[in-house]
């Protein structure tokens, strides 16, 4: 299948640095550095604006940095999306064209799609539907499942609970947890109480700036103005 | 090789995206200039240039589609396929089939 995800008993690194991203006068991302391993959840929050989209793209190599550098187990992978298995990614945007049916879409990822809903039996009968005949939150919740189940190293989700209803938000985060195991996550949503018990390790883009947060976490946001105090 | 057939695949799916703008390129390139020559008699030979003014069209079908659908790209590179890999196969698919059209129609005209 993939030197990445073939590999899954080994522990693999993904390490971003050198990323520098202006937008006209504004400096919107420098001095970052951001380490994602297997078996891992990593969250990413900060506020609107503060290039958390820019920062998985960038990683994910569907945007050119001058100078980014994203490296798996210290080697280099740019743009990291050629490589299979290594990673994929959710946009905030629907991903899927939406003349393709959901078992198309599964297929083409190489996913098993019965075992990839096997926790949401109410998608079961949508599966000869085409993904633009979905509901919002159903369309999301299946492309971040399909995701989550395809074969590679590392996922990088961006805000993936955004529309999917409360009770499938907390299964899915259940899946997240359960999955980890065979994959590293990164994940941006401004969900944080359902993002932060997940998590392992919480990162916060403040000013530009990447910061880890050690410790009492909820604390620290309310500190750099992510939540209201 | 499931690598590439899926990545074949991608490609053929992409072009279904473009399709439109693509064969309607095509058909008035046809119908507009080679039906015409076919049927005055002097059609022999310019199967060259026919191709290279329909390849000259690709960058503007690109262009629109790049304004109109920024977006449309997340999922072949979650099948590990790049923009250049995406319009590389298109335009190396679309130029087949208006060779393919345009000698039938040449075949059975002339």
């Amino acid at each position: 299948m993939s030197q990445y995800f073939d590999n899954q008993a080994k522990l693999q690194v993904l390490e971003a640095d050198g990323i520098r991203i202006v937008f006209g006068e504004r400096q919107v991302l420098g001095n970052i550095y951001l380490r994602v391993q297997t078996g891992q959840i990593v969250g990413l929050l900060g506020r609107n604006g503060s290039g958390k989209s820019v920062l998985l793209q960038t990683i994910f190599g569907a945007r050119a940095v001058a100078d980014a550098s994203v490296r798996v187990d210290g080697r280099r992978v740019v743009p990291a999306f050629r490589e299979p298995g290594l990673m994929n990614y959710l946009p905030q945007e629907p991903l899927l064209p939406p003349s393709l049916s959901l078992a198309r879409s599964a297929r083409m990822l190489g996913v098993d799609l019965e075992k990839a809903t096997a926790r949401f039996p109410e998608l079961r009968s949508q599966f000869g539907l085409r993904i633009g005949e979905l509901s919002g939150g159903s369309a999301r919740l299946v492309q971040a499942l399909l995701l989550l189940h395809q074969p590679t190293a590392f996922s990088l989700f961006d805000e993936p609970f955004s529309g999917v209803m409360p009770v499938h938000v907390e299964t899915l985060a259940e899946e997240m947890q359960r999955l980890k195991s065979r994959k590293g996550l990164l994940i941006t949503d401004h969900r944080y109480a359902e993002v932060l018990p997940i998590c392992d390790v919480v990162y916060l883009l403040h000013q530009g700036r990447l910061l880890r947060l050690d410790g009492d976490v909820r604390e620290q946001l309310r500190d750099y103005g992510y939540l209201a105090n | 090789m499931t690598i590439l057939a899926t990545q074949l695949r991608a490609v053929g799916l992409f072009y279904r995206s473009v399709a439109p703008f693509m064969l309607g390129v095509s058909a008035l390139i046809l119908l507009a200039v080679l039906l015409p020559a076919i049927q005055e008699g002097w059609s022999g030979g310019m199967l060259p240039a026919l191709v290279l003014t329909k390849l000259t069209t690709a960058p503007v079908v690109w262009y629109l589609s790049e304004q109109l659908r920024p977006g449309q790209y997340w999922f072949y590179f979650n099948l590990n396929v790049s923009r250049r890999r995406l319009w590389a196969g298109v335009v190396a698919l679309d130029a087949l089939l208006f060779l393919g059209g345009a000698l039938l129609m040449r075949a059975l005209l002339s």
